[in-house]
């Protein structure tokens, strides 16, 4: 990492406790006081200092807007009388730095200075300062407020922009999660019940055998001729003995596995079709006894294997450090084993896959540094924003290279995992990009397109209704998919049940839904399956467009920044109406627009609309390439009713559907997490942190919100430690009222 | 998946009942002892060695209890059991000495294979002008009465008057000899040496 780090120094030290004497140079600016931050999380006030005992759950930011641009000094109050291991990550509008935080002395308050930012007029500007990951102090570090110190008078003012937009009601595929298999697909479960295989790897071998490896160290084959009508098919064993393979591909008969800690090819030297070699191509590269540090994916191109060291996770409850280049995409040479590093800053980079016109494409997941799940294009000497600590990766770049799509995190995915290019037999999909997930569940696609050579595009939820989580993916000449499912946690029932292997055929059956999405300079022109009705898609009405950026943050979570209600100025319909251009005058570089179709929007055919939601993420405004705004035809503008419904009361159950069902059943179906049923009100035994012993707690409202925003703070009898993700840290409190409301009603016993 | 629940599944199961190469309970391909690249290998029934990949070396060879399995599996990671009898804490290299000067030596590993009655591993020695190829045959039948281990070496393109010599902690506690059973410091030329555990 290049320098980054901030010019710290003392400025000024105040000696009665949280007692500050208004700096001189204060009045030309503004100060952001501890007590009007986002949110406290599981941090307490002392007066109006902010104790912060706990890294993970509070979101300490504000909202500024400047009248005109300037710069910007930026001054913090706090106390804290040992030192830290860690430093505070300091965002001012999106440019990170760091604040190595000097100790004071007791009951000290000091003021220091954390560097000078420029602000610009316009949007407003989010300024967070954050903890760091997942630390849990044994004193308290106090915050009372950022000054902030500029050279005109009344340029600076706090807004309030935490209120998310209210979106409309939400149904499968129109803001929740679908719930059905894709109209045009056939799927078929090809799992042997005697058998459990966490598929974690698939490659052809020859036209018509399927062979794939298992999180358990095994490599099957399956002729594909042998399939059964009924019944499982014949998996036949044909290599054992690998080491949590994560990755498989076939090049010219020969084998290559991406294991736990080397990139391996398995060689049959006396052809006599077993596999007695496994010859390491590359370890070049550091690893621990992490388990969460895996070599994910395998794409060979141009004699090179492509993979990707995915990070600890361990490390997050002590002190951070990653072992040197974890968190990179590699590259080997498959005869030479020369390995060379080509971009850095990956998390749990799951999958990796051919993308269109021999990109390569990565999927990350949300966490600390990624506020969303995302979809990469990889380049070389990129840097994709996660960071521990020092000493840094030697790519780490303090400005992090954008993903082609933002993929929203659980909004349409949550762990996501290969991606994989779709071939010309699957119809107006060809050319798309698929991956699955291996939480959120499903397929989801992507539509991507390049603007002066930069990576964008638009996710579209695609299907749900799979028995399994899919994981990796092989598609045969003939364009038939097969998908690997997958599972985690420890509950053997629930492994059983969702890995194994499913059989997937495109039938080529029409459907209706929103096909690509194209950025045009003045607005979003989406394109669909099949032409509109008649008059339909004019009103710009019919469009519930919000947009929004991210922030990243050095704690589990990150936030959405900005989320707004979008104007949409006219919708044009092209002439074989296939077509529809959102004029948008608001387009900002770097940010996710998120378009709403109405459920009532039906084609020519008369089909009803598959899904309606389309994330489209900006990163290159094209220039040249206006979008035409046409003339309404008459009457076309008119509506008999308003094309979205708006309750208060969905949002609990649409993010229970999109967070917590994966893992939390609502009726005593055995899933990753405790069943809901029956929660509310009764005595849940927990293991008691301060003892380790088991103790009976009332599941209260109370008892819901702590175990959202602190998941290891009171775990359920027989569930570890660290298995469900802190999603207290990505929902903003009004959203954790809301599911926690949902979560009381909907767990009673019917 | 961090529930510690400790599976013992390995058994002592003779290689020729295997149809497959890498039968776990034969040879271990997970982590042993926190040692993150490393693998075990079972020689006769009862007796285990560790090796660090990223060392070339054998850091731990122990004997399974009595009717006992001598490694154990928790998730993805293994631990050894039973009794110790050669353990190598230290981060000893292979020397390379060539007109009585020590040369430093680049460890790479090359990879492994199952055979009926052997598993090979093998490493490249990189020094300052050249590769070295060093082949360690583990036998898979019990070491002979006289000896509790062994193990067969074999080193290519060693130049005349150039010795490769094994880690410090390893020869003081093995037995290096020639073919013909000589006992010797270091490995000479590219015919067979052996390593025993008296």
């Amino acid at each position: 990492m290049k320098p980054f780090f901030l010019h710290v120094f003392l400025a000024l030290a105040c000696w009665v406790p949280l007692a500050i004497t208004q700096a001189e140079d204060a009045p030309l600016g503004l100060d952001l006081p501890a007590t009007m931050i986002f949110s406290k999380g599981p941090n307490e006030y002392a007066g109006d200092a902010l104790e912060i005992t706990k890294g993970r759950g509070s979101n300490i930011g504000w909202y500024i807007q400047a009248k005109q641009q300037e710069e910007i000094t930026v001054f913090i109050e706090y106390s804290c009388e040992k030192p830290l291991d860690q430093p505070y990550q300091l965002s001012f509008d999106g440019k990170d730095s760091f604040w190595e935080v000097p100790v004071t002395k007791k009951d000290e308050c000091a003021r220091i200075k954390l560097g000078t930012f420029q602000v610009r007029a316009g949007l407003p500007v989010l300024i967070m300062l954050v903890p760091p990951s997942n630390r849990k102090y044994d004193h308290p570090l106090r915050f009372r407020k950022l000054a902030l110190s500029g050279g005109t008078a009344g340029n600076l003012a706090l807004v309030n922009m935490t209120a998310e937009p209210i979106a409309p009601v939400a149904t499968p595929g129109f803001g929740q999660k679908l719930g059905k298999l894709h109209p045009a697909l056939k799927a078929r479960d090809l799992r042997d019940e005697s058998h459990v295989m966490r598929i974690s790897g698939m490659a052809m071998r020859g036209k018509r055998e399927l062979i794939f490896t298992t999180w358990d160290g095994e490599l099957y084959s399956l002729d594909l001729d042998a399939i059964p009508n009924e019944g499982p098919p014949p998996f036949r064993l044909i290599a054992q003995g690998l080491s949590e393979p994560m990755g498989l591909v076939i090049s010219e008969g020969r084998i290559f596995v991406t294991e736990k800690n080397e990139a391996t090819e398995l060689i049959d030297e006396d052809e006599d079709g077993i596999y007695e070699t496994y010859r390491c191509i590359s370890h070049e590269w550091p690893c621990t006894m992490d388990s969460h540090e895996y070599l994910f994916g395998a794409v060979l191109q141009d004699s090179h294997l492509y993979f990707s060291l995915s990070v600890a996770m361990g490390s997050r409850n002590s002190d951070n450090r990653q072992a040197p280049l974890r968190g990179s995409a590699v590259k080997v040479h498959v005869d030479t084993g020369k390995t060379e590093v080509v971009a850095g800053g990956l998390r749990t980079p799951d999958g990796i896959g051919l993308g269109p016109n021999g990109s390569i494409l990565i999927t990350d997941n949300q966490g600390e540094w990624l506020p969303a799940d995302k979809l990469i294009h990889l380049q070389k000497d990129a840097f994709y924003q996660f960071r521990s600590r020092a000493p840094w990766h030697p790519l780490d770049h303090m400005e992090a290279t954008p993903p082609a799509v933002w993929m929203p995190h659980g909004e349409v995915a949550n762990s996501p995992t290969e991606p994989f290019l779709l071939p010309s037999s699957w119809g107006p999909y060809a050319g798309h990009v698929l991956w699955g997930d291996a939480t959120f569940g499903g397929l989801q696609r992507a539509f991507l397109e390049e603007v002066d050579g930069v990576m964008q595009g638009a996710v579209f939820p695609f299907s749900q209704g799979f028995r399994h989580l899919l994981h990796r993916f092989q598609l045969t000449p003939e364009g038939e998919l097969f998908a690997g499912g997958i599972a985690r946690g420890s509950d053997k029932e629930f492994i059983q049940r969702v890995s194994g292997l499913t059989h997937i055929r495109y039938t080529g059956k029409p459907v209706f839904e929103p096909l690509a999405a194209r950025l045009k300079s003045n607005g979003l022109e989406v394109e669909f399956t099949q032409p509109l009705k008649q008059d339909k898609g004019w009103n710009p009405a019919d469009y519930h467009v919000t947009q929004w950026g991210y922030q990243g943050t050095q704690t589990y979570g990150g936030q959405k920044v900005r989320h707004r209600l979008a104007e949409v100025r006219s919708a044009s319909v092209s002439a074989d109406r296939r077509r529809v251009f959102l004029e948008m005058p608001g387009i900002i570089t770097g940010e996710v627009i998120h378009v709403r179709l109405p459920s009532s929007l039906a084609s020519e055919s008369g089909l009803p609309l598959w899904a309606g939601d389309i994330w489209f993420t900006v990163n290159r405004i094209p220039q040249d390439r206006p979008g035409e705004v046409l003339p309404a035809p008459p009457g076309t503008l008119a509506s008999a009713k308003p094309y979205f419904e708006f309750s208060k009361d969905d949002a609990g159950r649409v993010l229970y559907q999109n967070f917590c069902a994966a893992c939390h059943s609502l009726n005593d179906t055995k899933l990753v997490g405790p069943s809901f049923t029956g929660l509310a009100g009764a005595q849940v035994k927990v293991r008691d942190p301060a003892t380790g012993k088991t103790i009976e707690v009332k599941a209260t409202a109370d008892y819901l919100r702590q175990s959202i925003l602190e998941p290891n703070a009171l775990l359920v009898e027989g569930y570890p430690e660290n298995l469900m993700p802190p999603i207290g840290a990505i929902l903003t409190p009004a959203q954790i009222d809301s599911l926690v409301d949902y979560i009381v009603k909907a767990s009673k016993r019917k | 998946m961090n529930r510690r629940h400790f599976l013992t599944i390995f058994t002592v199961l003779p290689l020729s009942a295997q149809a497959l190469p890498f039968d776990p309970t034969v040879i271990s391909r997970l982590s042993l002892d926190t040692k993150p690249r490393s693998l075990s290998i079972r020689q006769g029934g009862n007796v285990w060695l560790g090796y660090d990949l990223e060392r070339a070396a054998v850091f731990k060879t122990w004997q399974a209890p009595a009717n006992k399995p001598g490694l154990t599996k928790a998730g993805f990671v293994t631990r050894s059991a039973g009794k110790t009898w050669f353990e190598d804490g230290s981060k000893d290299p292979w020397e390379l000495r060539r007109g009585g000067k020590m040369q430093p030596l680049k460890v790479r590993y090359l990879g492994c294979t199952h055979k009926d009655d052997y598993i090979e591993l093998r490493w490249e020695l990189q020094h300052d002008t050249g590769v070295l190829k060093l082949h360690e045959r583990i036998p898979l039948a019990a070491a002979s009465t006289t000896d509790r281990v062994m193990r067969e070496l074999r080193v290519e393109s060693l130049a005349k008057g150039e010795e490769l010599l094994p880690p410090a902690a390893m020869l003081k506690a093995w037995k290096l000899t020639t073919e013909s059973k000589a006992p010797t410091a270091a490995i000479t030329g590219s015919a067979l040496h052996r390593l025993t555990l008296p």
